[in-house]
Protein backbone atom coordinates (compact mmCIF):
# COMPACT_ATOMS: atom_id res chain seq x y z
CA UNK A 1 0.00 0.00 0.00
CA UNK A 2 1.29 4.20 -0.74
CA UNK A 3 0.38 6.71 0.33
CA UNK A 4 0.52 10.27 -1.29
CA UNK A 5 0.38 12.95 1.31
CA UNK A 6 0.33 15.77 -0.24
CA UNK A 7 0.84 19.47 1.84
CA UNK A 8 0.39 22.48 -0.86
CA UNK A 9 0.52 25.15 1.57
CA UNK A 10 3.12 26.41 4.01
CA UNK A 11 3.19 25.77 7.42
CA UNK A 12 2.38 29.13 9.29
CA UNK A 13 5.15 29.81 11.73
CA UNK A 14 1.99 30.11 14.21
CA UNK A 15 0.83 26.55 13.82
CA UNK A 16 1.17 24.02 16.94
CA UNK A 17 2.99 20.65 16.40
CA UNK A 18 -0.29 19.24 16.51
CA UNK A 19 -0.82 20.53 13.25
CA UNK A 20 2.45 19.32 11.48
CA UNK A 21 2.42 16.14 8.79
CA UNK A 22 2.22 13.35 10.89
CA UNK A 23 4.54 11.25 8.57
CA UNK A 24 7.49 13.42 9.83
CA UNK A 25 9.69 16.69 8.40
CA UNK A 26 9.21 15.91 4.73
CA UNK A 27 8.26 18.30 1.79
CA UNK A 28 5.98 17.11 0.46
CA UNK A 29 5.23 19.18 -2.87
CA UNK A 30 7.63 21.01 -5.26
CA UNK A 31 7.85 24.38 -6.24
CA UNK A 32 7.81 25.90 -2.54
CA UNK A 33 11.46 26.90 -1.81
CA UNK A 34 10.37 30.31 -3.01
CA UNK A 35 8.03 31.01 0.09
CA UNK A 36 11.13 30.09 2.37
CA UNK A 37 12.99 32.95 3.58
CA UNK A 38 16.48 31.61 3.55
CA UNK A 39 18.71 34.22 1.92
CA UNK A 40 18.19 36.65 5.45
CA UNK A 41 21.54 35.64 7.15
CA UNK A 42 23.49 36.14 4.70
CA UNK A 43 27.12 38.09 6.16
CA UNK A 44 27.45 40.12 3.60
CA UNK A 45 24.89 42.53 1.23
CA UNK A 46 25.40 41.97 -2.73
CA UNK A 47 24.80 45.49 -4.10
CA UNK A 48 23.39 45.66 -8.00
CA UNK A 49 24.37 48.40 -10.12
CA UNK A 50 21.45 48.86 -12.77
CA UNK A 51 23.59 51.11 -14.94
CA UNK A 52 26.32 49.33 -15.42
CA UNK A 53 24.41 46.03 -16.26
CA UNK A 54 24.66 44.80 -20.36
CA UNK A 55 21.64 42.01 -19.63
CA UNK A 56 23.62 39.57 -20.71
CA UNK A 57 21.82 36.91 -18.02
CA UNK A 58 24.67 34.69 -17.35
CA UNK A 59 24.24 35.61 -13.70
CA UNK A 60 20.63 34.13 -13.87
CA UNK A 61 22.17 31.19 -15.67
CA UNK A 62 24.63 30.39 -12.93
CA UNK A 63 22.95 31.61 -9.76
CA UNK A 64 21.74 28.24 -8.01
CA UNK A 65 18.88 30.14 -5.81
CA UNK A 66 16.95 31.38 -9.01
CA UNK A 67 17.74 35.06 -6.81
CA UNK A 68 18.15 37.14 -10.18
CA UNK A 69 14.93 39.43 -10.59
CA UNK A 70 13.68 40.32 -13.96
CA UNK A 71 11.12 43.28 -14.96
CA UNK A 72 8.47 42.10 -17.53
CA UNK A 73 10.38 43.12 -20.47
CA UNK A 74 13.74 41.06 -19.53
CA UNK A 75 15.89 43.56 -18.17
CA UNK A 76 17.63 42.66 -14.72
CA UNK A 77 16.65 44.98 -12.14
CA UNK A 78 17.93 43.34 -8.67
CA UNK A 79 18.86 40.80 -6.42
CA UNK A 80 16.11 38.76 -4.31
CA UNK A 81 17.86 39.12 -0.85
CA UNK A 82 15.30 36.78 0.48
CA UNK A 83 16.75 33.85 -1.51
CA UNK A 84 20.55 34.95 -2.06
CA UNK A 85 23.14 33.05 -0.26
CA UNK A 86 26.04 35.21 -1.66
CA UNK A 87 27.63 32.41 -3.37
CA UNK A 88 29.32 35.09 -5.73
CA UNK A 89 28.52 33.08 -8.66
CA UNK A 90 27.27 35.85 -10.40
CA UNK A 91 30.07 37.89 -9.17
CA UNK A 92 32.75 35.92 -10.68
CA UNK A 93 31.29 35.73 -14.11
CA UNK A 94 29.60 39.41 -14.73
CA UNK A 95 31.21 40.44 -17.66
CA UNK A 96 31.04 43.90 -16.41
CA UNK A 97 32.65 43.08 -13.31
CA UNK A 98 35.99 42.60 -15.65
CA UNK A 99 36.68 46.04 -16.12
CA UNK A 100 39.64 46.93 -14.59
CA UNK A 101 37.37 50.48 -13.37
CA UNK A 102 35.85 49.34 -10.49
CA UNK A 103 33.00 51.97 -10.93
CA UNK A 104 31.91 50.49 -13.87
CA UNK A 105 30.92 46.52 -12.18
CA UNK A 106 27.57 45.74 -12.16
CA UNK A 107 27.47 43.15 -8.94
CA UNK A 108 29.63 44.37 -6.31
CA UNK A 109 29.60 42.70 -2.42
CA UNK A 110 29.79 45.15 0.50
CA UNK A 111 31.92 44.92 3.02
CA UNK A 112 31.67 42.09 5.06
CA UNK A 113 29.85 43.21 8.14
CA UNK A 114 32.48 40.85 10.16
CA UNK A 115 35.51 42.70 9.40
CA UNK A 116 34.71 45.93 11.83
CA UNK A 117 34.58 43.43 14.59
CA UNK B 1 16.17 -23.64 5.15
CA UNK B 2 13.32 -24.71 2.99
CA UNK B 3 10.09 -23.33 2.58
CA UNK B 4 7.47 -23.76 6.06
CA UNK B 5 3.94 -25.00 4.40
CA UNK B 6 2.77 -25.91 8.44
CA UNK B 7 3.32 -24.83 11.89
CA UNK B 8 6.33 -26.47 12.59
CA UNK B 9 8.54 -27.35 15.99
CA UNK B 10 11.87 -26.99 15.56
CA UNK B 11 15.18 -26.37 17.48
CA UNK B 12 16.75 -22.90 16.99
CA UNK B 13 19.28 -20.29 18.08
CA UNK B 14 17.79 -16.48 18.30
CA UNK B 15 20.29 -15.85 15.34
CA UNK B 16 18.87 -18.58 13.30
CA UNK B 17 14.81 -17.98 14.67
CA UNK B 18 15.41 -14.58 13.23
CA UNK B 19 16.67 -15.36 9.74
CA UNK B 20 13.53 -17.51 9.82
CA UNK B 21 11.32 -14.52 10.73
CA UNK B 22 13.24 -12.04 7.91
CA UNK B 23 12.52 -14.91 5.21
CA UNK B 24 9.13 -15.34 5.89
CA UNK B 25 8.74 -11.24 6.10
CA UNK B 26 10.62 -11.16 2.69
CA UNK B 27 12.19 -7.79 3.16
CA UNK B 28 12.58 -5.65 0.41
CA UNK B 29 16.19 -4.55 1.30
CA UNK B 30 18.79 -6.22 3.61
CA UNK B 31 21.93 -3.78 4.71
CA UNK B 32 24.32 -5.50 6.68
CA UNK B 33 27.91 -5.47 8.22
CA UNK B 34 28.83 -8.46 10.46
CA UNK B 35 29.30 -8.31 14.14
CA UNK B 36 29.42 -10.76 17.10
CA UNK B 37 26.50 -12.48 18.02
CA UNK B 38 24.52 -11.37 15.27
CA UNK B 39 26.81 -12.41 12.07
CA UNK B 40 24.96 -15.45 11.59
CA UNK B 41 21.69 -13.48 10.76
CA UNK B 42 23.06 -11.75 8.01
CA UNK B 43 25.10 -14.99 6.66
CA UNK B 44 22.00 -17.02 6.71
CA UNK B 45 20.31 -14.81 4.96
CA UNK B 46 22.32 -14.27 2.87
CA UNK B 47 22.22 -18.09 1.57
CA UNK B 48 18.47 -17.68 1.58
CA UNK B 49 19.50 -14.90 -0.83
CA UNK B 50 22.11 -17.00 -2.76
CA UNK B 51 19.52 -20.44 -2.71
CA UNK B 52 17.20 -17.78 -4.80
CA UNK B 53 14.56 -18.33 -1.60
CA UNK B 54 14.33 -14.71 -1.36
CA UNK B 55 14.74 -11.81 -4.10
CA UNK B 56 15.68 -9.40 -0.87
CA UNK B 57 18.02 -6.96 -2.39
CA UNK B 58 20.67 -7.75 0.60
CA UNK B 59 23.64 -5.42 0.39
CA UNK B 60 27.45 -5.81 2.00
CA UNK B 61 27.84 -2.25 3.77
CA UNK B 62 31.70 -1.51 4.55
CA UNK B 63 30.47 -0.33 8.07
CA UNK B 64 27.22 -0.82 10.91
CA UNK B 65 27.14 3.47 10.21
CA UNK B 66 27.30 2.69 6.29
CA UNK B 67 24.70 -0.67 6.87
CA UNK B 68 22.00 1.91 8.73
CA UNK B 69 22.52 4.39 6.19
CA UNK B 70 21.54 1.89 3.39
CA UNK B 71 18.38 1.14 5.06
CA UNK B 72 17.49 5.17 5.97
CA UNK B 73 18.17 5.27 1.76
CA UNK B 74 16.36 1.97 1.15
CA UNK B 75 13.00 3.07 3.18
CA UNK B 76 12.75 6.78 2.43
CA UNK B 77 13.01 5.00 -0.62
CA UNK B 78 9.89 2.83 -0.51
CA UNK B 79 11.28 -0.59 0.54
CA UNK B 80 10.86 -2.33 3.35
CA UNK B 81 14.50 -2.69 4.93
CA UNK B 82 15.56 -4.60 8.04
CA UNK B 83 19.30 -4.70 9.56
CA UNK B 84 21.09 -6.42 12.38
CA UNK B 85 24.14 -5.62 15.04
CA UNK B 86 25.15 -5.31 18.56
CA UNK B 87 27.49 -3.32 20.02
CA UNK B 88 29.81 -1.80 18.80
CA UNK B 89 27.86 -1.63 15.44
CA UNK B 90 25.06 -0.08 16.68
CA UNK B 91 26.93 2.50 18.58
CA UNK B 92 28.44 3.59 15.21
CA UNK B 93 24.95 2.98 13.98
CA UNK B 94 23.75 5.83 16.37
CA UNK B 95 24.03 9.07 14.45
CA UNK B 96 22.14 7.13 11.88
CA UNK B 97 19.69 5.83 14.50
CA UNK B 98 18.78 9.44 14.93
CA UNK B 99 18.38 10.05 11.35
CA UNK B 100 15.68 7.30 10.40
CA UNK B 101 13.71 8.25 13.59
CA UNK B 102 13.73 11.88 12.54
CA UNK B 103 12.69 10.99 8.88
CA UNK B 104 10.14 8.71 10.50
CA UNK B 105 11.24 5.60 8.71
CA UNK B 106 9.86 1.96 9.71
CA UNK B 107 13.34 0.26 9.68
CA UNK B 108 13.11 -2.67 11.57
CA UNK B 109 16.64 -3.57 13.35
CA UNK B 110 17.88 -6.52 15.04
CA UNK B 111 20.18 -6.25 18.35
CA UNK B 112 22.02 -8.62 20.08
CA UNK B 113 22.53 -6.96 23.79
CA UNK B 114 26.30 -7.12 23.54
CA UNK B 115 28.76 -5.15 26.08
CA UNK B 116 30.93 -2.16 24.82
CA UNK B 117 34.75 -1.69 24.90
CA UNK B 118 36.98 -0.83 26.01
CA UNK B 119 38.20 -3.15 27.62
CA UNK B 120 36.80 -5.73 24.64
CA UNK B 121 34.51 -7.61 25.24
CA UNK B 122 32.21 -9.86 23.05
CA UNK B 123 29.72 -10.79 25.70
CA UNK B 124 26.29 -9.95 27.30
CA UNK B 125 24.74 -7.12 28.84
CA UNK B 126 23.02 -4.12 28.33
CA UNK B 127 25.09 -1.43 27.30
CA UNK B 128 25.05 -0.80 24.15
CA UNK B 129 20.93 -1.07 23.45
CA UNK B 130 20.29 1.29 26.71
CA UNK B 131 23.26 3.64 25.18
CA UNK B 132 20.76 4.23 22.32
CA UNK B 133 17.48 4.25 24.03
CA UNK B 134 17.25 7.71 23.54
CA UNK B 135 17.71 7.77 19.66
CA UNK B 136 13.88 7.66 19.48
CA UNK B 137 13.43 4.26 18.02
CA UNK B 138 11.15 1.53 19.25
CA UNK B 139 12.77 -1.18 21.85
CA UNK B 140 11.56 -4.48 21.66
CA UNK B 141 13.68 -6.94 24.15
CA UNK B 142 12.86 -10.19 23.67
CA UNK B 143 13.81 -12.95 26.34
CA UNK B 144 14.35 -16.14 24.26
CA UNK B 145 14.68 -17.27 20.46
CA UNK B 146 10.67 -17.83 20.40
CA UNK B 147 10.12 -14.32 21.72
CA UNK B 148 12.43 -12.51 19.28
CA UNK B 149 10.86 -14.35 16.46
CA UNK B 150 7.48 -13.27 17.61
CA UNK B 151 8.29 -9.69 17.93
CA UNK B 152 10.13 -9.85 14.44
CA UNK B 153 6.54 -10.86 13.01
CA UNK B 154 5.21 -7.98 15.26
CA UNK B 155 7.90 -5.05 14.02
CA UNK B 156 6.82 -4.32 10.91
CA UNK B 157 3.50 -4.02 11.10
CA UNK B 158 4.08 -1.63 14.76
CA UNK B 159 6.73 0.35 13.20
CA UNK B 160 4.93 0.83 9.85
CA UNK B 161 1.51 2.06 11.66
CA UNK B 162 0.16 5.51 9.71
CA UNK B 163 0.18 6.48 13.55
CA UNK B 164 3.58 5.62 14.47
CA UNK B 165 6.17 5.73 11.58
CA UNK B 166 9.07 4.95 13.81
CA UNK B 167 11.99 2.38 13.37
CA UNK B 168 11.96 -0.66 15.80
CA UNK B 169 14.88 -2.15 17.44
CA UNK B 170 14.34 -5.97 18.84
CA UNK B 171 17.12 -6.49 21.28
CA UNK B 172 17.89 -10.05 22.54
CA UNK B 173 20.35 -11.09 25.21
CA UNK B 174 24.13 -12.02 23.31
CA UNK B 175 25.06 -15.70 23.22
CA UNK B 176 22.31 -16.41 26.06
CA UNK B 177 19.45 -15.97 23.56
CA UNK B 178 21.47 -15.40 20.10
CA UNK B 179 23.36 -18.87 20.03
CA UNK B 180 21.33 -20.74 22.48
CA UNK B 181 19.18 -23.41 21.15
CA UNK B 182 15.18 -23.69 21.98
CA UNK B 183 12.75 -25.59 20.78
CA UNK B 184 10.48 -23.41 19.88
CA UNK B 185 7.11 -23.15 16.93
CA UNK B 186 8.26 -21.94 13.23
CA UNK B 187 4.60 -20.75 11.94
CA UNK B 188 3.69 -21.40 7.81
CA UNK B 189 5.81 -18.74 5.46
CA UNK B 190 1.61 -18.12 4.27
CA UNK B 191 0.02 -17.83 7.63
CA UNK B 192 3.41 -15.73 8.30
CA UNK B 193 3.12 -12.88 5.35
CA UNK B 194 -0.55 -12.83 6.25
CA UNK B 195 0.30 -11.69 9.27
CA UNK B 196 2.87 -9.22 8.50
CA UNK B 197 0.97 -7.53 5.51
CA UNK B 198 2.59 -5.74 2.90
CA UNK B 199 4.56 -3.06 3.39
CA UNK B 200 2.98 0.50 4.29
CA UNK B 201 4.72 2.72 2.17
CA UNK B 202 4.51 6.94 3.02
CA UNK B 203 5.65 9.37 0.71
CA UNK B 204 8.31 6.78 -1.45
CA UNK B 205 11.21 9.10 -3.07
CA UNK B 206 10.59 6.70 -5.97
CA UNK B 207 7.39 7.73 -6.62
CA UNK B 208 8.89 10.04 -9.38
CA UNK B 209 5.68 11.46 -10.21
CA UNK B 210 5.07 13.27 -6.97
CA UNK B 211 8.32 13.90 -5.44
CA UNK B 212 8.82 15.08 -1.55
CA UNK B 213 11.99 15.71 -0.17
CA UNK B 214 13.91 13.99 3.06
CA UNK B 215 15.95 14.74 5.56
CA UNK B 216 15.61 19.33 5.27
CA UNK B 217 16.55 21.52 7.55
CA UNK B 218 14.92 23.62 10.44
CA UNK B 219 15.27 26.69 11.46
CA UNK B 220 14.77 27.71 15.20
CA UNK B 221 11.05 28.16 14.21
CA UNK B 222 10.40 24.65 13.62
CA UNK B 223 12.76 22.35 15.15
CA UNK B 224 10.91 21.72 18.16
CA UNK B 225 7.40 21.06 16.94
CA UNK B 226 9.07 18.56 14.55
CA UNK B 227 11.01 16.92 17.97
CA UNK B 228 6.95 16.94 19.29
CA UNK B 229 5.35 15.94 16.58
CA UNK B 230 8.02 12.60 16.15
CA UNK B 231 7.96 11.95 20.17
CA UNK B 232 4.08 11.32 19.69
CA UNK B 233 4.45 8.62 17.06
CA UNK B 234 7.19 7.36 19.44
CA UNK B 235 3.87 7.18 22.07
CA UNK B 236 1.46 5.73 20.03
CA UNK B 237 3.66 2.55 19.36
CA UNK B 238 2.50 1.99 22.76
CA UNK B 239 -1.30 1.12 22.13
CA UNK B 240 -0.25 0.09 18.70
CA UNK B 241 2.06 -2.61 20.29
CA UNK B 242 -0.37 -3.71 22.48
CA UNK B 243 -3.20 -4.38 19.30
CA UNK B 244 0.03 -6.28 17.02
CA UNK B 245 0.95 -8.50 20.24
CA UNK B 246 -3.00 -8.83 20.84
CA UNK B 247 -3.33 -9.82 17.58
CA UNK B 248 -0.27 -12.59 17.59
CA UNK B 249 -1.72 -13.97 20.66
CA UNK B 250 -4.88 -14.29 18.86
CA UNK B 251 -3.47 -15.53 15.70
CA UNK B 252 -0.55 -18.00 16.69
CA UNK B 253 -1.61 -18.63 20.47
CA UNK B 254 1.45 -17.90 22.13
CA UNK B 255 1.99 -14.54 24.57
CA UNK B 256 0.03 -11.60 25.40
CA UNK B 257 -1.07 -8.38 24.42
CA UNK B 258 0.30 -7.17 27.48
CA UNK B 259 3.73 -5.13 27.24
CA UNK B 260 4.94 -6.69 31.18
CA UNK B 261 5.33 -10.23 32.26
CA UNK B 262 4.27 -10.81 35.46
CA UNK B 263 5.47 -13.78 37.38
CA UNK B 264 4.22 -14.41 40.94
CA UNK B 265 3.01 -11.36 41.71
CA UNK B 266 -0.06 -12.19 43.46
CA UNK B 267 0.19 -10.46 46.83
CA UNK B 268 3.67 -10.07 46.29
CA UNK B 269 5.65 -7.52 48.66
CA UNK B 270 8.82 -7.57 46.76
CA UNK B 271 8.95 -7.43 43.44
CA UNK B 272 12.41 -7.87 40.87
CA UNK B 273 11.83 -5.90 37.56
CA UNK B 274 14.15 -7.11 34.76
CA UNK B 275 14.40 -7.27 30.93
CA UNK B 276 15.51 -9.99 27.92
CA UNK B 277 16.95 -13.51 29.47
CA UNK B 278 17.73 -13.31 32.87
CA UNK B 279 13.93 -13.44 33.58
CA UNK B 280 14.46 -17.53 33.01
CA UNK B 281 17.27 -17.54 35.83
CA UNK B 282 14.61 -15.12 38.30
CA UNK B 283 11.91 -17.29 37.53
CA UNK B 284 13.68 -19.94 39.74
CA UNK B 285 14.99 -17.09 42.30
CA UNK B 286 11.57 -16.82 42.76
CA UNK B 287 10.34 -20.30 43.07
CA UNK B 288 12.84 -20.36 45.52
CA UNK B 289 11.57 -17.89 47.24
CA UNK B 290 8.05 -19.02 47.28
CA UNK B 291 8.62 -22.18 48.76
CA UNK B 292 10.48 -20.76 51.47
CA UNK B 293 6.79 -18.61 51.96
CA UNK B 294 8.42 -15.15 50.89
CA UNK B 295 5.76 -13.15 49.49
CA UNK B 296 8.17 -12.30 46.09
CA UNK B 297 7.46 -11.80 42.35
CA UNK B 298 9.04 -10.82 39.19
CA UNK B 299 7.78 -8.33 36.14
CA UNK B 300 10.06 -8.39 32.90
CA UNK B 301 9.60 -5.63 30.51
CA UNK B 302 8.93 -6.17 26.77
CA UNK B 303 9.27 -3.03 26.07
CA UNK B 304 11.72 -0.15 27.03
CA UNK B 305 10.96 2.36 24.30
CA UNK B 306 8.52 3.91 24.87
CA UNK B 307 8.90 2.98 28.21
CA UNK B 308 5.16 1.58 29.42
CA UNK B 309 5.14 4.72 32.12
CA UNK B 310 1.20 4.14 32.27
CA UNK B 311 0.61 0.62 32.76
CA UNK B 312 3.60 0.16 34.75
CA UNK B 313 3.11 3.20 37.12
CA UNK B 314 -0.64 1.08 37.71
CA UNK B 315 1.21 -2.44 38.08
CA UNK B 316 3.83 -1.74 40.02
CA UNK B 317 2.17 0.86 42.96
CA UNK B 318 0.86 -2.30 44.31
CA UNK B 319 4.47 -3.51 45.55
CA UNK B 320 5.58 -2.35 48.73
CA UNK B 321 8.94 -3.03 47.85
CA UNK B 322 11.08 -2.90 44.26
CA UNK B 323 14.26 -4.20 43.18
CA UNK B 324 15.20 -3.02 39.70
CA UNK B 325 18.14 -5.27 37.79
CA UNK B 326 20.28 -3.26 35.71
CA UNK B 327 22.13 -5.12 33.11
CA UNK B 328 24.78 -1.87 32.41
CA UNK B 329 26.74 0.47 34.33
CA UNK B 330 24.82 3.36 35.84
CA UNK B 331 27.96 5.56 34.37
CA UNK B 332 27.63 8.06 36.65
CA UNK B 333 23.68 8.12 36.87
CA UNK B 334 22.11 7.84 40.26
CA UNK B 335 21.02 4.69 38.79
CA UNK B 336 21.21 2.45 35.94
CA UNK B 337 18.67 2.65 32.97
CA UNK B 338 16.01 0.34 34.16
CA UNK B 339 16.54 1.92 37.64
CA UNK B 340 15.79 5.50 36.25
CA UNK B 341 13.15 5.15 34.90
CA UNK B 342 11.33 3.06 37.20
CA UNK B 343 12.19 5.51 40.12
CA UNK B 344 10.82 8.01 38.16
CA UNK B 345 7.69 6.78 37.69
CA UNK B 346 6.69 7.45 41.65
CA UNK B 347 7.82 11.04 42.42
CA UNK B 348 4.73 12.79 40.31
CA UNK B 349 2.40 13.27 43.75
CA UNK B 350 2.15 12.51 47.21
CA UNK B 351 0.92 8.44 47.01
CA UNK B 352 3.30 6.65 49.18
CA UNK B 353 5.38 4.89 46.71
CA UNK B 354 7.61 1.65 47.30
CA UNK B 355 10.97 1.21 48.33
CA UNK B 356 13.23 1.29 45.61
CA UNK B 357 17.06 -0.50 45.44
CA UNK B 358 19.44 -0.74 42.63
CA UNK B 359 21.65 -3.64 41.38
CA UNK B 360 23.49 -4.10 38.29
CA UNK B 361 24.66 -7.60 37.23
CA UNK B 362 25.94 -9.65 34.93
CA UNK B 363 27.93 -7.02 32.71
CA UNK B 364 30.04 -8.72 30.28
CA UNK B 365 28.54 -11.81 31.06
CA UNK B 366 29.54 -12.11 34.44
CA UNK B 367 27.83 -15.25 35.72
CA UNK B 368 24.54 -14.78 38.02
CA UNK B 369 23.16 -17.62 39.40
CA UNK B 370 19.73 -18.15 40.55
CA UNK B 371 21.25 -18.42 44.55
CA UNK B 372 22.61 -15.18 43.59
CA UNK B 373 19.47 -13.37 43.06
CA UNK B 374 18.06 -14.98 45.70
CA UNK B 375 20.72 -13.23 48.12
CA UNK B 376 19.97 -10.33 46.98
CA UNK B 377 16.17 -10.48 47.38
CA UNK B 378 16.95 -11.80 50.87
CA UNK B 379 18.94 -8.79 51.45
CA UNK B 380 16.53 -6.40 50.13
CA UNK B 381 16.13 -4.09 53.35
CA UNK B 382 20.52 -4.22 54.11
CA UNK B 383 21.55 -3.02 50.69
CA UNK B 384 22.90 0.60 50.22
CA UNK B 385 20.73 3.51 48.51
CA UNK B 386 23.78 3.00 45.63
CA UNK B 387 23.35 0.86 42.74
CA UNK B 388 24.77 -2.74 44.53
CA UNK B 389 27.41 -4.71 41.87
CA UNK B 390 26.12 -8.31 42.11
CA UNK B 391 29.07 -10.37 41.92
CA UNK B 392 31.77 -7.97 41.83
CA UNK B 393 34.95 -8.52 43.84
CA UNK B 394 34.96 -6.05 46.16
CA UNK B 395 37.42 -7.10 48.72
Amino acid sequence: MSLKVVHSTITPETASWKDLEKEGPIIADTGNSQLYGTGNWVPKKLDFYEENCINCSLCWAVCPDDAIVFDKDGNMVGIDTEHCKDCGMCVEICPANKNPDTEKHALVFEDDYRDDF
Amino acid sequence: MPKITKRTEKTLDGNHAAAEALRQIHPDVFGFYPITPTSYIGEKFAKYVADGEVDTEYVCAESEHAAMSICVGASAAGSRAVTATASQGLILMSEVLYNASGMRLPIVLINGNRSLGAPLSIHCDHGDAMGVRDTGWIQLMAENAQEAYDFLLCAPRIAEDKEVRTPIMVCMDCFQTTHTLMNMVIESDKEVQKFVGEPIVVNPLLDIDNPVSYGNFDKPNFYMEHRRSQLEGLLNAESKTTEVFADLAKTFGRGSASLLDEYRTDEAELVVIVMCSTAGTLRKSIDKLREKGQKVGMVRLKMFRPFPTKTLRKVLSAFPKLLILDRMSPAGATFGALGSEISALFYHDDTPHPKIRNAIYGLGSRETHFEDFVKIIEDFDQLPIEPKWINLRED
